[in-house]
């Protein structure tokens, strides 16, 4: 395995995509009842070029990355972060999301973060 | 109010508790990290055959207002005798020599109520881990962690406790942001 950079590395270019709260998740809160809060939401004016930007960004210096056929890639950090990056999801809109699951920095909480259009409908 | 239950099936059961007093040769499983996270499934191969632990999203309701969720639930099947082959993903399958016997199996379950408001939306039962404890009284434990995750993350050690996900701030309340909607979540370990 290569070295590389461990993701709070990363964190500052990632958080001048989408702005991370003090509560260590990223965007806001999905609206929908009864969601946990480690789903979130941003609504942006170009869905799949931001994911694209905030996953390059978060993964920046990856160590390993594997291909999920046809839908995305998981990049692996030095720290162990795993960062799943699927252009288009399974929620009814196919919006683009960003999977984080955080190891060893406790400033980020693990997090599945929905790409979706200003005013986007199914993930409001 | 929905209540969901994915732990698993008796068939399933039955098929964890053959395991006891068989020998695993080797596992077989797709890793993601060059380390121990398997991508949804790892393949148990035992004298007397091979059984499958899988992990696979699945869409689950979410509310009373149509709204779903996808959930990585737990599954057991029986499996061909042969190496692994995930397709949806690119890396190479993984083979561990493992040579040990199985002297129990237990499972952590976990539960999750979902409150909106005081009112009971979604109370959900399901498998969080599968546990085989060894004969050198280690454990072997397959955990899907996080729950939107279709990884296994395998594990072994002495200390069960210290090897299972904490699950809790999965499901922590956020008063400032999500204030009407509160979770409770529990954990129970059961040998079978």
């Amino acid at each position: 395995m290569r070295s590389g950079n461990p993701f709070k590395e990363n964190l500052l270019d990632a958080i001048s995509v989408v702005p991370l709260k003090k509560s260590g998740y990223f965007a806001d809160p999905s609206a929908r009842k009864g969601t946990a809060r480690n789903v979130r939401v941003f609504e942006c004016d170009d869905p799949a070029r931001v994911a694209y930007d905030f996953q390059a960004k978060a993964g920046r210096n990856y160590v390993g990355l594997e291909r999920i056929k046809g839908k995305g890639y998981i990049m692996t950090m030095a720290d162990g972060t795993r960062i799943t990056y699927r252009l288009i999801s399974s929620s009814k809109d196919h919006s683009p999301v960003v999977e984080l699951k955080v190891r060893n920095f406790k400033r980020v909480k693990s997090q599945k973060i929905h790409f979706v259009p200003r005013g986007g409908q199914c993930l409001r | 109010m929905f209540e969901i239950d994915k732990r698993l099936q008796p068939t399933e059961l039955e098929l964890l508790q053959e395991l006891v007093g068989s020998t695993i040769v080797r596992m077989d499983a797709v890793l993601v990290d060059n380390d121990n996270s398997a991508w949804n499934t790892v393949r148990i191969h035992t004298k007397r055959g091979a059984v499958d632990i899988s992990n696979l999203l699945e869409e689950l309701p979410l509310n009373d207002e149509g709204d779903t969720e996808e959930y990585a639930v737990m599954s057991v099947a029986a499996a061909p005798d042969k190496i692994l082959v995930v397709d949806a993903i690119t890396a190479d399958t993984s083979v561990c020599f493992v040579n040990q016997v199985v002297s129990g199996v237990l499972l952590a379950e976990g539960r999750v109520k979902t409150f909106y408001k005081g009112e009971l939306l979604t109370d959900r039962t399901y498998t969080q881990a599968v546990i085989l404890r060894l004969s050198d009284d280690s454990y072997l434990v397959f955990d899907k962690e996080v729950w939107f995750e279709e990884i296994i993350t395998i594990k072994q050690g002495e200390n069960l406790a210290e090897l299972l996900y904490d699950e809790s701030p999965d499901w922590e309340d956020d008063l400032e942001e999500k204030p009407d909607t509160h979770f409770e979540l529990t954990r129970a370990l059961v040998e079978l």
